[in-house]
Formats: C-alpha cells, structure tokens, sequence
C-alpha cells in the first residue's frame, strides 16, 4: 500500500473541490433564474406599453422596427386570430412554450421569447446577442478551471510530503532490518521532520544502548580473563603445588571458568549479528569427526556437505558431544546422513534421556531441571549455543527419546543450507 | 647465550610472573606495559623473540605488530582473547608467528616460544610461503619436509604424498579410492590396498599419540579426514 495515503490526501482535496464547485453551480442556477424571472416580468410589461394595442398597421410597424433595432432582435407581432400584423428581421415563429423559462438557451444563444398582449395578440422576438442580466454565463467552466489549477498545483506538495514520510519508512525499516547505524534525513520544521527527528533520536539512543551492552561483555569478559590467566600463570609457578590431584582441580576449575567466560561472550556475540560473516561448504561428516576423535565420540554415516561457518558448527558439534557426555552415558554415537534432502546431524547417549515434559526448556540458558542439586549442576549454556548456531544456519534441533533409552539430540540443515 | 624474549602487556602482575617462569627455563625476559615500549626496545635490536598482548592500553596489539614487522622480522608470539576468531585470522595474516588465547597453559607457551625460535634459528628451517600450517605442525612441500614443534620428522616419499593429499583437503573426508586418484601417478602400485597401512606410519611420525590421532581421523566405513583445527585452536 505504497503511496496510499498520497492518493487519499489527493483524492479528498480534489473531492473537496468538486463539492464545492457543485454547490457553487446550484446557487449561481438558483440566483440566476430568479433574477431571471424578475426580468421577464419587466420585459413583458415594457413590450406592452411599447407596442400600442390595437393601433394602426403604419404605427406598429415602426415601433417594432425601432425596437427591433434598439435591441437588435427579430421581432414578429401576431394578430389573435395567428395573422402576422408586424415583422422586423426575420420572422420569429409563436411558441408559448419559450415564454417564461430561461433567457438563455443552453449553447449561450438567446432564446426566442413570446409576449401575449392584452388584446390577445403576440409578440415574438429573439434577441441576436444576450441582454439583460444573467450575464455570469458558464460559472461551471471557471470552477473547473479553478480546480483544475489547484489540482496540479496540488500534486508536488502533497507528493512532496508523502515522499518524506515514505523515505522516514524505509529509514526505520533499514534500521529494523539490523541496520543500527542508519538515520532518517531532517528537513524542515514540519510535523514529517518531528517524526523523522524523534526517530533518529530513538535509533541513536537503542544504538547505543546495544553498543555498551556489547563493550560491557566484552569488556567484563576480558576483565575476568585477566586473574584467571594470573591464576593459571600462578598454579604453575607455584612450587607447593607442583603435581596432585588440588592442582588438576584448580587447573579443570580455571579451565571451566574460561569456557564459561568464552560461551557468554559468543552467545552474545550470536545476539548482535543477523547473518553468518564468513560462510563456506563445510563437510559436516568431516567435522564431526574431527570433534568425535577430540571428544572420544564415535562418528558414523555418509560425506554431507552444509554451507556455513565451521568454527561455529565445530562448536555446535562439540557442545552436543559434551552435553551428551556430561549428561548422558556413554557410548555416545555421534552420525551424519541425508533425509528427504536435509542433512541431519544426530547425536545419542545411553544415559537416562531427557523426560518429555522438559520439552525444548532443556535449550534455554543456564537450564536446570527441578530438584537437580547445585552441584549436580545446570546445563549452562552448550545447548542454548547449538540452537542459536543452529538457527544462524537455518537449521532445526531437536530431541527425541530413541528406543533403547538414552537421549538423541537432531539438528537438520534443510536443503537451502545443506549442499547435495 | 640465552634468547632475550620481551613481553608487551599490560597486566604487569601476569608479565612479572610469565618473566620469571621463563627465566627459570633458561630465558632472558623483560617485560614493558606498553607498545610504544615495545616498539622503541624492538628498534634497539633487542629481543629475539616477542610475547604481544592483543589488548595494550595505547595500540591494539595488531597495529603493534604491523609497526614492528615494518622494521624487524622478530618472531612474534601474540596473546590473544580465546573466542574471538577474527583476531587470530587477522594476526597470523599481518605476520604473527603464532598466537596462544588467555589464558594459556604456561608449558604450552614455553612449547610454542621455544618452536618459534627453532624456525627462526634453524638453517633447514626457513619460513616456506607454501608450507602448509596445522598448529604445531608444518608440512611443507617443495622441501619435502614435515615438521612438528620444529623438529623434522621422518616419512617415506609416498607417505609425504598422502599426507600432502590429505593435508590439502583438511576439513573434507576423502575416501581411499579418492586418496588413491590424488596421489596416483609415479608409484601407483606402491599404495596397492595399503592405504591403512600408510597412514598408521603417518599417524606414528606426526601424532602426538597414535592410539588416538588427532591430525589424520578414520571415518568407520567411509575414509578419512585430516583435521583442519588441530591443538586446540577450535
């Protein structure tokens, strides 16, 4: 609906005008006829005291020739009985009908007019050029003039502001569509360039909102980095603790609060960006079963080719391998294949599976089900990253509870992504 | 005489005690909290090697090393934020030697400087352009030499053929009829059905260890695949 509200405003301008135009043509008709009907009766009254009734023949003619050209207009008078008693110009036919309607024909010509005398006789007469009042002929064509001039005039300036709003439009859309740096231009000081202002305003304000909410991540993620990388330096300096089961504690500790601190700034990292930078075919088979020789995992199935970002799915294969190690039982069984043209990616453990009523809260962050102690811990964040890069892959994932117990985690590139 | 490596970072706590364990293994350090420092003790001609925090409070430590590989070819190590892969891509490609995310395993640091200035120093050990990299590896072909951590290690000309067929093709599993097209030519029968054999020579001279290989992965029923991140750097 582009544009529409260009064509309403338009179209109600040029409904106004046709009203008014309308009614200004009813109450010139209005006017015009009664003034017109003033005027008959005058005329009428004057053609009788002119024309001298029952006078002679001589006299007669020489009045009417004399009306005839004081008016310049075809006079012809008739006798009661029809008989024609006086002629100037040419001769005007004796049609009562004309009488009394209008002084104007409709093509601007005058009209042939009949006046009945007291003696019963007739005159008829034409006027050959228009007289009298009345004389604001066709009040329609100047209207339609009129409107037509403010129609056209019109168009630009109303153009003109809905392409403003329309450039606004596209603007907040841009910046909708992920485009955080995008303003609308302000011109004017109208109520468009408010509009426009107000929503720059706004962008800028959400702009740099999600920009420190990023430097406050990043920034936070570098800060915890600082100790923990002191720390691991300090472990490995420190003579006492040299080999023992509290420094490999301290050292899975460190290395557990760093994996923590990385998946935190990835995830929101995966927040901020709306579309893959780097994407490239990767052999999805391949690089499982690169995570699978890391993970101790077992890889099966066939060569499937995905597009996308291969640190990423090395990510989401390695996150589903350790989830289901961490929460499931070995053996963990990790395969690729193709099914109605989908590459599917499943990953199963032989632990206690996932209860149905869990649903797809086991991908939300740092998901726990209830009555899972603290230290038992949550879930974290592995399976919340796999289905946020799954979804930056067009992919799907899912668990199902396969026969034989345990847990089975599908994620399914469709065919858009996967690459026969 | 002991190499004299410089540590540019700005956590004077951790550069002091990355000083001392490297002065305990057989090191010279010293360590400045800024690039501006660095920059000015490089153009000495001090150091032999680098450690380059990526985060310094007057330059992002890759225009540091931009600055520094206008004038020297110091090796350089660079610190940088585990996770953030750009970083590392861009700092291999402006000329970092090798680069280790914070925190880092202090032994594996020592690993690494310790590499990096065997390749440095080695006579047979100059930079090749076409060398493939894979970590600690290095498979470089027109020497016909594969060397881990720096040091060269022994393959048959047929071995170095697969292993350079599969090192091409990181990241994709090549079935043997595949492995076989790509490495046939001169010595077709030598690889006769022995494919298996071959690789678990490979397997014996590059991996850490050969019970489970890391670099050079069985796909069951299908081939294998020759990792495209190795040691951990995802």
């Amino acid at each position: 609906m582009r544009g529409s509200l260009f064509v309403k405003i338009y179209l109600t301008l040029l409904a106004s005008l046709a009203v008014v135009a309308i009614a200004s043509a009813v109450f010139v008709r209005v006017v015009q006829d009664r003034d017109a009907a003033g005027w008959t009766t005058r005329r009428d009254a004057f053609i009788a005291a002119m024309l001298p009734v029952g006078g002679d023949p001589a006299s007669l003619q020489a009045t009417v020739e004399h009306l005839s050209k004081a008016f310049d207009a075809d006079i012809t008078v008739y006798a009661p009985d029809g008989r024609v008693i006086a002629v100037a110009g040419r001769l005007v036919p004796a049609h009562e009908p004309f009488g009394r309607r209008r002084l104007m024909a409709d093509d601007d010509r005058p009209r042939p007019f009949v006046v009945r005398l007291d003696d019963g006789s007739l005159v008829a007469a034409r006027l050959r050029l228009p007289f009298g009042p009345g004389g604001g002929r066709f009040p329609l064509a100047y209207l339609a003039l009129i409107a037509a001039v403010i129609g056209v005039a019109a168009y630009p300036v109303v153009r003109h502001l809905t392409r403003r709003l329309e450039a606004v439009r596209q603007g907040m859309e841009r910046w909708g569509g992920g485009a955080l740096d995008t303003r609308v231009p302000v011109k004017g000081g109208d109520e468009v360039a408010a509009v426009a202002a107000s929503f720059n305003h706004a962008a800028e304000q959400v702009e740099r909102l999600l920009e420190s909410h990023r430097a406050l991540l990043a920034n936070a993620s570098h800060e915890l980095r600082s100790p923990l990388a002191r720390l691991r330096m300090a472990v490995d300096l420190e003579k006492s603790l040299k080999k023992g089961a509290a420094r490999e504690e301290i050292i899975r500790n460190l290395a557990e609060l760093d994996a923590l601190v990385e998946e935190i700034l990835l995830a929101s990292r995966l927040d901020h960006i709306d579309r893959l930078e780097r994407t490239e075919p990767v052999d999805l088979l391949a690089l499982t079963a690169e995570e699978g020789a890391r993970c101790g995992v077992a890889v099966g199935g066939e060569p499937a080719m995905v597009e996308g970002d291969a640190k990423l799915l090395t990510r989401l294969v390695r996150n589903l391998m350790q989830n289901a190690l961490r929460h499931g039982a070995p053996p963990v069984e990790a395969h690729v294949g193709h099914e109605n043209g989908a590459v599917v990616l499943r990953v199963r453990d032989h632990g206690p599976g996932i209860p149905a009523a869990t649903g797809d809260r086991v991908f939300e962050p740092f998901y726990r089900p209830e009555g899972r102690s603290e230290t038992a811990g949550g879930w974290g964040l592995g399976l919340s990253l796999v289905r946020q890069i799954a979804g930056h892959h067009g992919a799907g994932v899912r668990h199902e509870a396969p026969a034989g117990g345990g847990a089975c985690f599908v994620v399914t590139f469709p065919t858009a992504a996967a690459k026969a | 005489m002991a190499d004299q490596v410089l540590i540019v970072d700005d956590d004077r706590r951790l550069s002091a005690m990355l000083a001392r364990y490297l002065e305990e293994n057989g090191f010279e350090a010293a360590a400045v909290e800024t690039a501006t420092a660095g920059l000015a003790d490089i153009a000495r001609g001090g150091p032999d090697a680098v450690v380059l925090d990526v985060m310094l409070p007057d330059m992002d430590g890759f225009e540091a090393l931009r600055r520094i590989r206008q004038t020297s070819d110091v090796p350089v190590l660079m610190l940088t934020a585990r996770g953030d892969e750009t970083d590392r891509i861009v700092g291999l490609e402006i000329g970092a030697d090798d680069y280790l995310p914070k925190p880092f395993n202090p032994r594996e640091l020592l690993a690494r400087l310790k590499a990096i200035l065997r390749r440095r120093n080695g006579p047979a050990a100059a930079p090749s352009p076409r060398a493939l990299r894979f970590g600690r590896l290095e498979i470089d072909p027109p020497s016909r030499s594969v060397r881990l951590d720096g040091q060269e290690r022994p393959l048959t000309s047929h071995q170095f053929d697969l292993l350079v067929a599969l090192a091409e093709n990181a990241g994709r599993t090549l079935s043997r009829e595949q492995l076989m097209d790509l490495v046939k030519g001169e010595q077709l029968e030598a690889f006769d059905r022995s494919i298996d054999v071959h690789v678990s020579r490979i397997r014996a001279a590059i991996e850490d260890d050969a019970r489970h290989p890391r670099r050079i992965i069985t796909v069951r029923g299908v081939g294998y695949v020759f990792a495209r991140f190795q040691d951990d750097e995802r």
